[in-house]
């Protein structure tokens, strides 16, 4: 089976100093996996090398077996930790553009969400709070039928009550043969929903396990685990 | 996928750019009316100060919309490419070249818009009587006379003219991308940088120029008499514009596409 994801002596300086020091890795699809590893361990400049938005300095990265480029932006579904809507534009009018630029956009899936949310589709996108733009900018992400969906950070700006809400739309609206791949801090809140993780430390990846190891290894949740391995 | 970029990049600048464009034709009514009816040879002071705050708010609206309307492009390329919104545009599954094009050509057609209208404006207060035509026709020939003296003004060299200014606007815009995404290429100071390779690339070409002429000169000076002008005319003539635009677009636009496909660090 074609990985994912696949890295190899993935590199990248930042002014010399490594941000991804030699990672190699191996994702298989059909998984949801969690990219875990504190503030700075090079989390976002790794899905950034994958979503095309950076170089890397060596190495090479494969995505289902095609480097980053104009056939594997139809693959991947990217929520960055950023908002990167345009303000001027209402959220239907954002529907809109994701449907003309992506084929597998889902409109009413889209729609339903939102209505789901009650987040108002003639609503200009400035109107709109920061953990509402960030939820808006979910669900056009999530109402792809992606193979791959990359999320950094998707629970970070938006309130503990909507965390779950959240989850529950990732978990139900994608297709089972896609992967999952979720970056976090906040390990306790997506602990549940993960098939396996990778810790990435310094720019290292120091662990990639299935959950269900870890804890039957470890004797303790992946939280637990985690606090001790990146104890300061 | 071009025409979708197109389109998008013409409705996310046309709330701004068109209401901007009708207020410079409004002023220009105004400005108009005041001149043909007559307003500075009043006896009535409201009526002179009228006419005069009529005419300075119309020279300003010209200069703001023409300045403002360049800065605009320049601050909206680099927020959607460079800034936060580079996020999706980036990861939208398109090739660079089409961004590239779909946004240059719309910052062409919205400059060369307000420039046609500025035109307009200038030439409808200028013609009393309403022969704008006729003004349009002299102004034309006083164009052709200071950059293609000697020549014959006909239809396919006002053309050609036409071409010419439209790729002339397509290169300097180009410029702009190339320098605001040689900007970026510095880890600190990205603005700055922009405007320093601006600069850089100014001075660059205008030693280009200063030797293409220089060799002309030389020409000239050792050529037949009879032959002389035809080698001097050749600095100004629409030719030489269109030959040294085209080379600056592709130099530019090249340079910009480099950076964006295989220099890209959004941070």
């Amino acid at each position: 089976m074609v990985p994912i994801i696949q890295c190899m002596g993935l590199t990248k300086l930042y002014g010399g100093k490594p941000a991804l020091n030699q990672i190699n890795l191996n994702l298989e699809p059909g998984k949801i996996i969690g990219l875990l590893g504190p503030n700075g361990s090079g989390k976002t400049t790794l899905i950034k090398i994958m979503n095309d938005l950076l170089k890397p300095s060596a190495g090479e990265i494969f995505i289902a077996g095609e480097r980053p480029g104009v056939e594997t932006k139809y693959r991947i579904s990217y929520l960055p930790e950023r908002t990167y809507l345009h303000p001027g534009m209402k959220v239907m009018e954002m529907v809109q553009y994701f449907q003309d630029f992506y084929p597998d956009f889902r409109v009413e899936r889209a729609f339903d969400m939102l209505h789901r949310l009650q987040i108002p589709p003639t609503e200009r996108l400035k109107n709109l709070s920061k953990g509402t733009k960030e939820k808006v900018q979910l669900i056009l992400v999530m109402s792809r039928d992606a193979d791959l969906y990359v999320l950094d950070e998707p629970i970070a700006g938006v309130d503990p009550a909507s965390r779950d809400y959240i989850l529950h739309t990732i978990v139900s609206n994608y297709n089972r043969n896609a992967t999952i791949l979720l970056s976090t801090h906040l390990i306790s809140d997506v602990e549940s929903i993960l098939d396996e993780v990778v810790f990435i430390k310094y720019g290292n990846i120091i662990l990639q396990a299935p959950t269900w190891q870890i804890r039957q290894r470890e004797g303790k949740s992946i939280d637990r685990f985690f606090r001790e391995v990146f104890a300061c | 996928m071009l025409g979708k970029l197109m389109k998008y990049e013409l409705k996310a600048t046309w709330k701004l750019l068109i209401p901007a464009n009708l207020f410079m034709v409004l002023m220009s009514i105004l400005a108009y009316m005041t001149v043909q009816l007559s307003f500075f040879d009043s006896d009535n002071y409201v009526v002179v100060m009228t006419g005069i705050i009529v005419i300075m708010t119309y020279i300003l609206s010209m200069f703001v919309i023409a300045v403002g309307t360049m800065i605009y492009l320049i601050y909206r390329f680099y927020k959607s490419v460079y800034g936060d919104e580079g996020y999706l545009l980036h990861t939208l599954p398109v090739d660079k070249h089409n961004i590239i094009i779909a946004k240059a050509v719309i910052s062409a057609l919205w400059v060369s818009l307000s420039s046609i209208l500025m035109y307009l404006s200038i030439i409808l207060i200028m013609s009393t009587r309403l022969n704008v035509l006729k003004t349009m026709r002299r102004s034309f020939e006083t164009y052709m006379e200071l950059v293609d003296s000697g020549r014959q003004v006909g239809g396919f060299t006002v053309f050609m003219t036409l071409i010419t200014l439209f790729i002339a606007l397509l290169a300097r815009i180009l410029k702009i991308t190339a320098c605001i995404s040689l900007g970026q290429l510095s880890s600190n100071h990205k603005v700055l940088s922009a405007f320093g390779f601006y600069y850089g690339i100014y001075f660059v070409q205008r030693f280009f120029t200063f030797i293409y002429y220089m060799i002309l000169m030389l020409v000239a000076e050792t050529s037949d008499e009879r032959y002389q002008l035809s080698f001097l005319t050749l600095g100004t003539s629409w030719e030489f514009t269109l030959i040294s635009s085209l080379i600056y677009c592709v130099v530019f636009y090249v340079l910009t596409w480099y950076i964006m496909d295989k220099k890209l660090n959004l941070e």
